[in-house]
């Protein structure tokens, strides 16, 4: 039997599975994927995920065929092994993957980087001194991660310091991510916001909900012993709810807004007294 | 067996340096140290009064603990006779039965059957944890355990399993094949190689014993403040960290001064397995990166008993100080793991598929430059580096036999190739806000690392074991174990992906009700894939114990050294040190015959010396 | 068990100049262990000073006292000179034990000066960075010192049972020693600059 031609074979059923493979991926499951659309930065995640899948798939697609391909075809049969046919090492096949996985690699690296500006900083914490910020006049809401909870203090708002998280929909946040122990991080699931917390550190991180609801908070980083219970449910709502909470907020804890420190980018404990 | 030693009555065999007397000499070592931390502690209570418990008694006890187990094993006979001005030796208790598998031998063959059952233990110890985990993780909110004891199972999971794997596959099997595939006696510093395993060991038994000590609420990296802030329990993690630190330190230096200096004639370096290639890159990235991890843990101990401030803000110090140090360590680590796992596919794959290794240069410097590499965080992915290929033109147009170790090489390849597209995800800036921290990085680096080494570690379990004991595996109970294996653990960790898209994050006891189902879900697989150990422990058992079945010389008809003794491997390997004048992978070309010819095996003339 | 019949000791034992060969390498192989081992606190120095966290990287009263750091790195200096010394004149077949010797007590004296700096330190581990720094990094040194003595001493004590032999004796791994301690002496020096000078 002459040896058909196997590398024409690999080629078509490669071509014939990412033609139907790629399309159900990109345009029925990737979509649907978390966190979902509650924010721009969100749905921006689930425009990459869907991106990457893409690109993925074909990959996938080609190593499958590939292994199945000379895993049945290329068995040995019969009793007693005899020897493969001895290839020297091609170094066009080998200069041809590595062209190819460093071009992937290339473009993934170079849209990362335009969507991470382009987005905002895609929900990621940016650090102190953010390059990707979203324009005109964000609401400003700093995050104080504590062992073991979460509080919010908004400086527009006579610096308030609440123990739940409301925001208004449509309207661009800027959270400053701050931590007075060990180290935290922000995730609120849905909003698509995940920024680390570390002590004396403003961690910047934006996010612009579209459409009201609630959404999860916890802590992504491990940060001692109640780590697991550090959650909390945040709501977005209307912006007249929003400025009738903060209202109410404001007259609940005023006593305690008056006994705080002022506000400021990056608390530390006292230098004598040794927390964490 | 040696005669003089089975003739002594059984007492007076266990009197001398031997395990028995490491654990009384250990013991008698910790309440030493804890006898003296207090003792300190009273004098200066200055430094401590704040603080309600004494770390530096616990601190001392886990510093004199392992210096009495090994002086009880009797690693201290030696140097003190050197110092006393006697000669050097380069072996001890070689010879002899059971006797040399309970104190220092320097035979590497033992050694390596020694690291063999130790590692067994740590990964049963660890894969119990795992277990427990999942039982936390049937319900949504904390059931079986409290907040401070499942951080301390998830830590004590994390930290055995990476402490241990970083030795997986250098201490049993390079401590075995390396010194018979380059054909020497022995390894270059033999002792050395023996007080590795036994540190190993004794850091097991301290890390074991933080439940004692109230456990660690840090997970497995340990990180500032919370290393400052936690409790007692986490001194062992110190210690267990800096002892396999230490362990793999020797391991890696003794690794490189055997394939460099101990090479038979003719073992070129464009002929050396790529085993060995595997096993000396990582020794090399061992010996740069583990001495600054245990220089991080030091200081940890510093912060924790003479109370100065590395890590803490408030006194001059900085978290990240130890965040830099601790990755320093844990970037290379990632790779410690993976290039071994690498060398043992690349044998097996050769034999199994009888053709030439595609690309022996190529394969060779990506695995140099990985090392290199790894160094630098941004290249955490082999598939720019060009590994993968190879694999897939070795198989091109060969002959596959599908032997169980072929099968779990074939399984590490697929896992590996789910864990470097979920690697993807992960390096791409905006799609890592959902994934990092979360179970998606969870499931990613289970699919490399688990996926990655474990699968490699029993494909070498199945193809060289029958070399070391001499037995060979019940294939029925081997094939169960590879597919139970094998499906289990891609319905374990596959559905974690969603799971950290969905919001789940590592380390948690509580999560959201509407991720119950998958979490019942995992958590079943993750059961079947414990009781496949079972399986394997089973095909142990009875294949090793029950059957006794021996096993052929060279069942897989490999070319290279190892395959060509006798088995089971004599005592000291060769007669007569062997000479080479063929490649180890020139299957594909005919004539097939072994080519180079161990001088000691039966009748054949030793081959002229062709350097 | 298939076992070989039991082998005399010279058989067995690998030819020394395998030996010699396995420590010459072994020995380059710790130092770059010991380096990176070093440059954990190197980095540590640096990184808290340049940071200098609530001004408490070295407060105004912590100064190393200077005599000390001083004979301390200058007994390891001599002392690893002196080794060195030994190690050409053993090689050319010349005495060469009392040198070692001497390099053994000098190296030996510098440990328990440092001791007694720990006694008179006039600062506390608890006053900054700059006291955590030096304490672990000093400590630390001292204790691989301590190795380097032992190994010094190795080849001194197998020198003294070999003085009465008829042709010249050098001990195994001679040259290791002495490489590894000239190392250390270095970063002894490096460290001294770093710890008491900048």
């Amino acid at each position: 039997m002459p040896e058909p031609s196997h590398f024409r074979r690999i080629l078509i059923l490669w071509i014939a599975l990412s033609v139907i493979a790629t399309p159900l991926v990109v345009i029925l499951a990737a979509p649907g994927l978390p966190p979902g659309d509650a924010t721009s930065e969100a749905a921006g995640q689930v425009t990459d995920n869907t991106v990457l899948l893409g690109i993925a798939t074909p990959i996938a697609a080609l190593l499958v065929v590939y292994f199945a391909y000379a895993l049945i075809v290329f068995r040995h049969r019969g009793p007693e092994p005899d020897e493969g046919v001895a290839i020297r090492g091609d170094n066009r096949v080998q200069l041809t993957w590595i062209v190819a996985t460093a071009a992937i690699v290339l473009f993934a690296a170079v849209y990362g980087t335009v969507r991470i500006f382009g987005d905002s900083g895609a929900g990621g914490g940016q650090g102190p001194n953010p390059i990707a910020k979203p324009s005109g006049d964000p609401l400003q809401v700093q995050v104080i991660a504590q062992q073991w909870a979460f509080t919010y203090r908004f400086p527009s708002f006579g610096g308030v310091e609440t123990p739940h998280l409301e925001l208004p929909v449509d309207q661009d946040v800027e959270f400053h991510v701050t931590s007075l122990d060990a180290i935290h991080s922000f995730w609120a699931h849905q909003l698509g916001v995940k920024a680390d917390a570390n002590p004396g550190v403003d961690n910047v991180a934006y996010a612009r909900p579209t459409e009201t609801g609630s959404f999860d908070i916890r802590c992504a980083e491990l940060c001692g012993l109640f780590h697991g219970h550090m959650f909390d449910t945040g709501q977005v709502v209307s912006d007249s709810s929003f400025q009738a909470w903060i209202r109410g907020q404001q007259r609940e804890f005023a006593p305690a807004t008056r006994n705080l420190n002022p506000y400021n980018r990056g608390y530390l404990p006292h230098p004598e007294r040794r927390a964490g | 067996m040696n005669t003089a030693a089975a003739e002594r009555p059984l007492w007076r065999r266990l009197l001398g340096f031997n395990l028995l007397a490491g654990i009384v000499l250990g013991v008698a070592g910790f309440y030493f140290g804890w006898w003296l931390g207090h003792q300190i502690h009273a004098k200066s209570l200055a430094y401590f009064a704040d603080t309600n418990q004494n770390d530096v008694a616990l601190l001392l006890g886990y510093l004199f603990f392992p210096i009495g187990f090994v002086i009880g094993l009797g690693f201290a006979k030696y140097p003190l006779s050197r110092a006393l001005g006697r000669e050097p030796s380069h072996h001890e208790n070689e010879e002899g039965g059971l006797g040399r598998y309970f104190g220092v031998c320097t035979d590497h063959k033992v050694v390596g059957m020694q690291y063999m059952v130790g590692i067994g233990v740590f990964f049963f110890i660890g894969g119990l944890n795992a277990m427990l985990i999942r039982a936390e993780l049937l319900r949504p909110s904390p059931q079986l355990f409290g907040a401070g004891n499942y951080l301390t199972i998830v830590g004590l999971h994390g930290a055995m399993m990476m402490g241990v794997m970083s030795s997986a596959i250098l201490g049993p099997f390079a401590n075995y094949f390396v010194p018979l595939m380059i054909g020497a006696k022995r390894m270059a510093f033999p002792r050395i190689e023996a007080l590795t395993f036994w540190l190993l060991m004794a850091a097991g038994v301290i890390f074991v014993s933080t439940i004692f000590f109230g456990g660690f609420p840090t997970g497995w990296t340990g990180y500032a403040p919370l290393n400052d802030q936690a409790n007692f329990g986490f001194d062992s993690y110190i210690f267990f960290f800096a002892l396999v630190g230490l362990s793999m330190t020797l391991l890696g230096l003794n690794l490189i001064a055997t394939i460099v200096t101990m090479r038979a004639p003719g073992m070129t370096w464009g002929r050396l397995p790529m085993f060995c290639w595997g096993v000396l890159s990582t020794s090399g990235l061992m010996v740069l990166a583990a001495p600054v991890l245990i220089a991080a843990l030091l200081m940890v101990a510093f912060d924790r008993s003479l109370q100065t401030s590395f890590f803490l803000t408030s006194g001059g110090g900085s978290p990240y100080l130890f965040e830099n140090l601790f990755w320093f360590f844990g970037h290379p680590e990632v790779y410690v793991v993976l290039l071994p796992a690498m060398g043992i596919t690349a044998e097996i794959i050769t034999v199994h598929g009888r053709k030439k290794l595609f690309g022996y240069k190529t394969v060779l410097y990506t695995t140099i430059a990985t090392g290199i590499i790894s160094f630098f965080v941004w290249a955490h992915h082999q598939f720019v580096a060009g590994i993968d290929p190879r694999i897939m033109a070795t198989l091109w147009r060969a002959k596959i036999r599908y032997t169980v170790p072929m099968l779990f090489c074939l399984a590490w390849f697929f896992n590996f190739f789910i864990g470097g597209v979920s690697g993807f995800f992960l390096s791409d800036t905006p799609s890592d806000v959902s994934t990092h921290g979360s179970f998606f990085v969870m499931a990613h680096f289970h699919y490399t690392i688990m996926g990655g080494l474990i699968f490699a570690f029993f494909a070498a379990i199945y193809y060289w074991v029958p070399k070391m004991t001499g037995l060979r595996f019940n294939e029925r109970l081997a094939k169960i174990h590879f597919w139970t294996m094998f499906i289990a653990f891609n319905s374990t960790f596959g559905p974690l992906f969603a799971l950290g898209l969905m919001g789940m994050p590592r380390r948690v006891a509580t999560y959201a009700s509407n991720l119950q189902p998958l979490n019942i879900w995992v958590s079943v697989s993750a059961f079947v894939l414990g009781a496949s150990m079972l399986v394997f422990l089973a095909n142990v058992l009875y294949s090793m114990v029950i059957a006794r079945e021996p096993a052929e010389a060279n069942p897989w008809r490999s070319k290279s050294l190892e395959w060509q003794l006798p088995t089971p491997v004599p005592v000291h390997n060769f007669d007569r040190i062997p000479v080479f004048d063929a490649d180890p992978y020139d299957y594909g070309i005919p004539p097939v015959a072994p080519r180079h010819v161990p001088a000691g095996a039966s009748g054949v003339a030793p081959y002229p010396d062709r350097k | 068990m298939n076992e070989t019949a039991h082998t005399p000791d010279e058989a067995l034992a690998e030819p020394p100049e395998v030996q010699e060969r396995n420590l010459w390498l072994g020995v380059r192989v710790m130092a770059g262990v010991t380096i990176m081992f070093f440059l954990a606190f190197v980095f540590a120095y640096f990184y808290l000073r340049s940071l200098n966290n609530f001004d408490r990287w070295r407060p105004p009263s912590v100064d190393p006292p200077q005599a000390y750091g001083a004979a301390i790195v200058i007994l390891f200096v001599v002392s690893a000179a002196l080794f060195a010394y030994a190690d050409r004149a053993a090689r050319k077949a010349a005495a060469w034990l009392p040198a070692a010797g001497a390099a053994l007590a000098l190296g030996l004296a510098g440990c328990v000066v440092q001791a007694f700096e720990y006694a008179h330190l006039g600062f506390a581990p608890t006053r900054g960075g700059y006291a955590s720094v030096f304490l672990g990094w000093t400590l630390l040194f001292v204790l691989f010192v301590i190795f380097a003595m032992y190994w010094v001493e190795i080849t001194f004590a197998t020198g003294l049972r070999h003085r009465h032999d008829a042709e010249a004796y050098v001990p195994l791994g001679l040259d290791a020693a002495a490489f590894y301690w000239t190392l250390l002496a270095v970063i002894g020096v490096i460290a001294w600059g770093i710890l008491y000078l900048l």
